[in-house]
């Protein structure tokens, strides 16, 4: 998906987050409490805050889905990785480095042109100071002097554009300072998107965990057999490792993802 | 003191282009005397070994960021009163206060070009 079909799937998401049901159990709410019958009244309140965590959930996962498809999206491929393998893919990353070796490439290539610049300068002046100094001291025809005349005048209109293509190049070299500006913004961009989504992963995980936990909060205590047990004890146990940063790789998103229907 | 075009300048930037591109300026502007490092504990090392008339930083940088090589300086009985300009992407309020407070000269904000770099040079030493 390129960048705006991504925007297209966050709105679909956005558009999508109906409450389904939620009319019908308030209007059964309304008549229970019309009707005085505490007892369903109560009953639809629950399945009301059911209905409201299921969907908050639902969002959240429908969300992390399409900002994790997104920052995938982000990635480009780079042509050298390519030829080895059409699915390596490189981050933003790629992109920081690539701009900042332009810029030092430009860099460098200034450096250089500033050098014969300057060398062409020193000669051209030479060049002038050379015929001065032959006119000044020896005697010449008037043809000889108009030439070496225009040929002063030649030499200085070159010393003059020598300047204006100095004074291009240094703006070329501060032009480069956008570059590392640049890299800082995609740079803190790129990790401030890396930081929400995986908040938005561990939320997930979170509300998987709670949804395989609530299958035992409706059994009597005579009901949860051994395997149910160790059911919990295992998701007990992923509680426990959500309360430290968990880093997962890009495969490991997927699956999470995936295994949760989004 | 007026700004010497045989001053000692010691830039500090972590991206080596920026370095390229400030010593360059510095160049232009007549100053040709213009050491560069590429971190602050680099450059606290160099202004440990020489003495430096200016020292223009960056703010973001590894192991010792710009703001702290400004507070070790001016906490420095030798070099204490070196004037040092900030050279920064960051333009937040708060860091210009925090970097004003610590003592910086003069403060630039990332992009900038000749003409400002060698406004506040000429500001610091008027």
């Amino acid at each position: 998906m390129n960048t705006d079909d991504n925007t297209r799937a966050i709105h679909q998401i956005m558009e999508s987050i109906k409450l389904d049901g939620f009319k019908e159990k308030t209007d059964q709410l309304l008549a229970d409490l019309e009707s005085n019958d505490i007892e369903n009244a109560l009953k639809s309140i629950n399945e009301l805050n059911d209905l409201n965590s299921r969907n908050f959930y639902s969002i959240i996962g429908k969300l992390t889905r399409g900002l994790h498809n997104a920052v995938s999206d982000l990635s480009i491929p780079s042509s050298e990785n390519q030829l080895l393998n059409d699915r390596t893919r490189v981050d933003l990353n790629y992109v920081i480095s690539l701009t900042d070796e332009a810029a030092q490439k430009t860099l460098d290539i200034s450096e250089r042109a500033k050098m014969q610049t300057q060398r062409t300068l020193e000669n051209s002046q030479a060049q002038v100071n050379l015929i001065e100094s032959h006119l000044s001291e020896n005697q010449v025809d008037e043809t000889t002097s108009k030439l070496m005349r225009q040929l002063v005048t030649l030499s200085e209109n070159s010393v003059k554009q020598i300047h204006t293509i100095n004074s291009d190049i240094s703006d070329i070299v501060v032009a480069q300072n956008f570059q590392d500006i640049a890299s800082q913004s995609l740079t803190k961009s790129l990790n401030i998107i890396k930081e929400v989504e995986s908040s938005l992963i561990s939320l997930t995980q979170y509300a998987n965990l709670l949804s395989k936990l609530a299958q035992f909060s409706n059994k009597e205590v005579s009901d949860v057999g051994s395997e149910d047990s160790e059911n919990l004890k295992t998701n007990i146990g992923q509680f426990k490792g959500l309360s430290e940063p968990e880093h997962l790789n890009q495969d490991q998103v997927d699956d999470l993802l995936s295994s949760l229907g989004f | 003191m007026p700004a010497s075009l045989d001053m000692k300048i010691l830039v500090v930037d972590d991206h080596e282009s920026m370095r390229k591109i400030e010593k360059q300026i510095l160049n232009d502007l007549g100053y040709k005397n213009v050491d560069m490092a590429d971190d602050g504990t680099t450059a606290w090392d160099l202004l440990q070994k020489s003495t430096y008339d200016f020292v223009i930083s960056d703010w973001n940088m590894p192991q010792m960021e710009g703001i702290d090589l400004l507070k070790k300086i001016r906490a420095d009985a030798r070099i204490g009163k070196t004037p040092v300009l900030l050279v920064t992407a960051e333009s937040k309020k708060e860091k210009i206060v925090e970097a004003a407070q610590a003592g910086v000269n003069d403060y630039v904000v990332k992009p900038f070009n000749a003409e400002i770099l060698s406004a506040k040079i000429s500001r610091i030493f008027p």
